[in-house]
């Protein structure tokens, strides 16, 4: 069984991602926002750095695997 | 008897995430059509923060938000921030929701959410508007498209003040012994 702490940085990182992601894309996507030109621009920005942001996590979660004590 | 115990607990989380869902959509309607005037409310200590952080002065234009003539900048109602603290409460809710065990303990989370993400947004807002006032006068040397790095910078500000909010909550609650995801 993996220790929760072996993923504590992406799981701390997936609730602000997925809130972020809730109201920038997916409720304004639900009212209509999402034939507005410009819209997909900006989702592809807003889910860029969200990836970047859960990779970046995922890598500090590695990094701190392999270097503590097995 | 602990079995209902931790079902009279999950109902309350539930109750928590409904609440905390609610609120989101409730103040996402709320922003999608609110004036200036409806959100002077955090327009104005965002401004006075501002104020206080850069070289601008802003003042009160009815109809338009608070401007700086000089530096021809507006904090208008899409800058209120609104969309960070909806995000916010929302973060910190769902990070809360194992404390919310009874009618009380749900309520004071959720208005500690709420509390939490309006200072938050207060304080992300301003960072933000800072920026891209020092990128637009040139004290921060950016090239590019204007509205591109307005945008870049709202997203990065934005997205990367939640995860610092979230994780600084986290730590705050297990320092208290709340284990919150």
């Amino acid at each position: 069984m993996p220790s929760p702490d072996r993923t504590r940085a992406t799981r701390t990182a997936l609730v602000p991602v997925l809130a972020y992601l809730l109201i920038t894309l997916a409720l304004p996507a639900v009212n209509g926002a999402a034939a507005r030109p410009g819209f997909a621009h900006h989702a592809a920005h807003v889910l860029a750095a969200c990836l970047t942001v859960l990779a970046a996590a995922f890598v500090l979660d590695l990094v701190r695997h392999r270097r503590s004590p097995r | 008897m602990r079995l209902l115990a931790r079902a009279h607990a999950h109902r309350w989380r539930l109750v928590g995430a409904l609440v905390a869902l609610a609120v989101v959509v409730a103040g996402k309607e709320y922003y999608r059509t609110a004036s200036a005037e409806d959100l002077r409310w955090i327009l104005a200590p965002t401004a006075w923060l501002v104020s206080l952080v850069t070289p601008g002065t802003f003042t009160w234009e009815a109809g338009v938000g608070y401007a700086d003539l000089d530096l021809r900048f507006i904090i208008a109602a899409p800058c209120a921030g609104l969309n960070f603290a909806l995000a916010a409460f929302l973060a910190l809710a769902i990070g809360g929701l194992r404390g919310m065990t009874s009618a009380r303990t749900t309520a004071t989370r959720l208005a500690l959410a709420a509390a939490a993400a309006v200072a938050a947004t207060l304080v992300v807002n301003t960072a933000r508007i800072a920026l891209a006032i020092a990128t637009k006068t040139g004290a921060i040397p950016l090239e590019g498209d204007r509205d591109e790095l307005h945008r870049l910078e709202g997203i990065v500000v934005y997205l990367g003040g939640l995860c610092a909010l979230y994780a600084l909550a986290r730590a705050v609650d297990r320092r208290r012994g709340h284990a919150v995801a």
